[in-house]
């Protein structure tokens, strides 16, 4: 029995690990092309389209002002850009910051939500805006992303050039990677994800995932969609998979690039991913059930991972670890011998490889004190997922259960300005 | 077949230490014998087979056939014929006939012989109850044929019925007559006792002796292990190692690998150069999930019946009757079936056995049986592998617990012609308030019987609490000589492994088992696990792969950071 349960759960772990290790090649692979087609991309770039750059702000009073100092600075003909801030229901100068900056550079614009989108978190608050403009190419940005001068330009770049793809999104890199331990590792975590989760399916599978911010679609898809789905906690992932279920894909594009803030205590971490666990879940749930259904084949493989991430693979880690502790106090005879061990070890060094390769991508990233701070993730911040994803199972469980709504959790801004734009 | 040199041994044995083997087969000429018998049914039973054996230990060459499957061509270059009459029946007349034109020497032992021309001088009565044998008192009475044989005959031993003698063994010349087949403890120890005179050779002064430790498994202690083999080879004695190869859980099936206990294989290699020499105890020592050394291997205990199916999971049916086949043929016909499965089961055993051990440098030379139980086929198989057998002999295919051993080395039919190195003595058994009684009592007897084995074993798990003692018990017999397999020409072989000692203590092994194949095996034996090790194989060239990519991202960045720069405008 616990034989079994030992080889189920090193089966479930390993499947996981060498999926990512297949990812990690891809990305790299990606790394090394993705800039080649550049410079004849740029000979296309004549005719462009109209874009609303979407901000969607809920109290966001702290960041909205870099924000925008930013969207001002966009590399992109002013007379096809227009900026939209989303003020939903805020209570705080959110709106009195915009209508400043909307003063004083007339393509930023400034719209309160209203009626039945009003206050009811990011997917309304878009919806909004998506009704009350005309653009052909819609960006979103969060309220508290600083993009790059030429953020929206490659983005837009991407769809022109790709006419299957029905959104591109760019790469973000953390504004606030020194501030406390936490955001190191959220720092180390965010390029991982970027360069094997988005830049590995890109490379094999054509297949990235829509972020929440930092990425352009097209308004005719916005439209075949009917919108954002209101009920989704992660908006995005949801997004993403009707996207590809109309026959598109998702290109990612990393030249796009976009400053975030991360954040800065565990309180604010835990309640933010909880949401993205939950609202992962809950896309996994809504999909899987219309399996059939669904279109395009290969974004099945998606949720099939999402599948993986937030039910097999924990499962898996979980029955291991409990095989691991009752192997401590009580001998169950486990048949599996040294190449157990050597997995082990193996699965770390992957672990630092992986990491350290997609740090290496990000120039500045490898050096030595990241490389200990790596170590060191290991054993703590990569667990704390676990407990994460175990209490966001729980809590969406509940939710099912008693059919409560949902209700989005903004995340917290910390007074942090990014130096190149202050 | 391609064998490669894997190891050459010579072997270098315990200065000042002189083999002489000192029984009188050294100076005289062992005799060709022909065993005849008659049994019920043609069935050979225990008498027969022990008999067999004890003869056979005196015969450089014994044929053994039954009174119907006689035929006269079977006389020639026979020295000495002994006839067994387990049975009484009437001889077929060419039988008669060729004995009573037989002019060398006769023994006739039990039923029949008055049939026999030869011994018309001789007076057959009837059969009288005795209650002795020699001076020692019968645990059962046994009937004795009451034989008045002719004048300046040698009565060499009698049996007694209150004070009424009746002649056992009586000698004339080139006929000896035993009046009793019944070859049981007591009757075993009467004849073998008398046997020296009866084949007419001298009595050996001498006992050859052996001991063995026994059932280390894998999971045995290196430690103990080590501590009573260093104690045999301290003091110069060649011992036996019986060495089961892998180790079941039977709570689980779990196996557990000699390889994989390094502690043990180094203690045993180390003893193998100190003297000790290594026997096969079979593969697993058990069968059906059965405790390794608890277990049965090559006889289904639970059915006690021959090993019938491979799987291990559910009982078979029992092995039908000969009764339930309507001819002997359909019977025939359905235990060859059963037969075959038998021999791949036990060809199994022994190949991986030998083969595994000789992976880990533990060469074999011998085979003892787990329980020393196995059919007559298992034997038949096994003297394809073995030359020698250690322990006792299973004497019926219905019934393990007929087993038995002569007391002397021998080569019974039964084994076909494996050499039997007897136990006779048991073991140190820790549960008896005298751990060594019954090998006291052993003892005590075959200090009486010329030549007669004196074989024991002992388990490492009592460390070295009773070896002394039984050493020294060993030692009171009277003269020992132990025995040393390297001194004898033995050959263990698979198809794929070829041990060979040679006499003069040369060892040569060829093993044609590569690395490759012994990989490939493992991964047969443990699919799950060699996957494991191939997919640890495909990621670490994927990590060094990946450490490259790392030094070549380090190696352009500088080019990277300006690159950027354009493109960022």
């Amino acid at each position: 029995m616990a034989d079994i349960l030992f080889y189920a759960s090193l089966i479930l772990i390993w499947m996981m690990l060498l999926y990512h290790m297949f990812l990690m090649q891809g990305g790299y692979h990606h790394f090394k092309t993705f800039e080649k087609v550049i410079p004849q991309w740029r000979k296309n770039m004549v005719d462009l389209p109209t874009v609303s750059v979407f901000i969607p702000a809920h109290n966001e009073e702290i960041v909205i002002e870099q924000t925008l100092k930013a969207m001002a600075r966009l590399y992109y003909p002013k007379d096809k850009l227009e900026i939209i801030v989303i003020n939903d229901n805020s209570s705080d100068r959110t709106g009195d910051i915009a209508t400043l900056y909307a003063e004083k550079y007339p393509f930023i614009k400034v719209i309160e939500t209203i009626g039945q989108n009003k206050g009811k978190g990011k997917s309304s608050a878009l919806n909004d805006a998506l009704q009350r403009t005309d653009s052909e190419v819609i960006v979103v940005y969060d309220a508290d992303n600083t993009p790059e001068r030429m953020a929206v330009w490659y983005l837009v770049m991407g769809l022109v050039n790709d006419p299957k793809a029905g959104a591109v999104v760019g790469k973000f890199r953390v504004t606030n990677a020194q501030a406390t331990w936490l955001t190191r590792f959220i720092n180390i975590e965010t390029i991982c994800f970027q360069w094997m989760a988005q830049g590995g399916r890109w490379s094999w599978f054509k297949v990235a995932t829509i972020p929440g911010t930092n990425f352009a679609i097209r308004r005719s898809i916005m439209k075949a969609l009917g919108g954002w789905d209101v009920k989704a906690l992660a908006e995005d992932t949801e997004l993403t998979v009707r996207v590809y279920d109309l026959g598109y894909h998702i290109r990612f594009f990393p030249a796009a690039i976009t400053w975030e803030q991360e954040p800065e205590t565990l309180t604010v971490w835990w309640r933010q991913r909880t949401r993205w666990a939950r609202g992962n879940q809950y896309v996994v749930l809504k999909f899987l059930s219309q399996f059939f259904k669904l279109n395009r084949k290969r974004i099945i493989f998606d949720l099939f991972y999402f599948f993986f991430t937030y039910f097999l693979f924990f499962f898996g880690v979980i029955v291991s670890n409990a095989l691991f502790i009752t192997n401590l106090f009580y001998n169950i005879h486990l048949s599996v011998g040294n190449v157990a061990l050597v997995l082990w070890g193996l699965a770390f060094l992957l672990f630092l490889a992986e990491v350290m390769i997609t740090l290496s991508i990000e120039k500045t990233q490898m050096n030595r004190k990241n490389f200990f701070n790596v170590i060191l993730m290991y054993f703590t911040y990569s667990q704390m997922w676990i407990v994460l994803v175990l209490y966001a199972l729980i809590l969406e469980t509940k939710r099912v259960i008693l059919q409560q709504e949902v209700r989005w959790y903004k995340t917290e801004r910390f007074e942090k300005k990014r130096r190149d734009i202050q | 077949m391609y064998f490669k040199i894997a190891a050459l041994i010579s072997l270098m044995i315990f200065s000042g230490w002189i083999f002489s083997w000192d029984t009188a087969s050294a100076t005289n000429e062992k005799p060709t014998i022909l065993f005849i018998y008659t049994s019920e049914r043609d069935q050979v039973d225990e008498n027969v087979h022990m008999l067999d054996a004890t003869f056979s230990a005196f015969a450089a060459k014994q044929h053994v056939v039954s009174a119907e499957s006689f035929k006269s061509e079977l006389m020639q270059g026979t020295d000495m014929v002994v006839f067994v009459g387990d049975y009484e029946m009437a001889l077929p007349s060419h039988l008669i006939n060729a004995i009573d034109r037989y002019e060398g020497e006769i023994i006739v032992i039990g039923y029949n012989v008055n049939q026999f021309k030869t011994f018309s001088e001789w007076q057959f009565q009837e059969e009288v109850e005795i209650g002795s044998l020699g001076n020692t008192s019968l645990f059962v009475a046994m009937s004795l044929i009451d034989v008045i044989p002719p004048k300046g005959s040698e009565v060499i031993e009698v049996g007694k019925r209150f004070d009424a003698q009746h002649p056992y063994i009586v000698k004339n010349g080139r006929l000896t007559y035993i009046a009793s087949s019944a070859f049981e403890s007591d009757q075993k120890y009467a004849l073998s006792k008398r046997m020296h005179k009866i084949m007419g050779v001298e009595e050996p002064t001498v006992h050859p002796a052996y001991i063995r430790l026994e059932d280390i498994s894998p999971v045995s202690d290196y430690k103990l292990v080590q501590e009573t083999g260093d104690y045999l080879a301290d003091r110069g004695i060649p011992f036996y190692l019986a060495v089961i190869p892998v180790y079941v859980n039977n709570e689980n099936g779990e196996k557990i690998y000699m390889k994989s206990n390094r502690k043990l294989v180094k203690v045993l290699r180390n003893l193998q150069n100190r003297g000790g020499i290594i026997i096969g105890h079979g593969y697993t020592h058990s069968y059906r999930y059965e405790e390794t050394g608890e277990g049965f291997e090559f006889w289904d205990d639970q059915l006690n019946q021959k090993i019938t199916t491979e799987r291990t999971d559910t009982l078979p049916e029992p092995l039908p009757t000969r009764e339930s086949f309507r001819s002997i043929n359909d019977y025939n016909r359905f235990m060859d079936k059963i037969d075959v499965i038998e021999k791949g089961y036990i060809e199994t055993k022994h190949r991986k056995a030998i083969e595994e051990l000789t992976d880990i440098e533990l060469y074999p030379l011998a085979f003892e049986a787990p329980h020393y139980t196995m059919s007559s086929t298992g034997y038949k198989i096994t003297s394809n592998y073995f030359n020698s057998v250690f322990g006792q002999v299973q004497l019926s295919d219905e019934d393990w617990e007929i087993m038995d051993a002569p007391l002397f080395v021998s080569s019974p039919a039964i084994l076909s012609g494996m050499t039997l190195y007897p136990e006779t003595i048991g073991y140190a058994n820790p549960q008896l308030e005298d751990p060594l009684q019954v090998a006291k009592d052993s003892v005590k007897r075959l200090k009486d019987i010329p030549g007669s084995m004196v074989g024991g074993f002992y388990h490492p798990y009592l460390g070295l609490e009773h070896l002394q003692e039984m050493l020294d018990l060993m030692y009171s017999v009277g003269t020992i000589e132990w025995l040393d397999l390297r001194e004898e020409d033995q050959l263990v072989q698979t198809d794929q492994v070829k041990i060979h000692q040679q006499a003069n203590g040369v060892l040569t092994v060829k093993s044609a088992r590569t690395t490759w194949k012994r990989l490939v095996e493992n991964s047969v034996e443990k699919p799950f696990e060699a996957v494991l090790w191939g997919l640890s194989v495909v990621v670490l060239l994927f990590i060094i792969a990946f450490f490259i990519y790392i030094v070549n991202l380090r190696a352009a960045l500088k080019k990277r950071l300006f690159r950027e720069r354009d493109f960022s405008g």
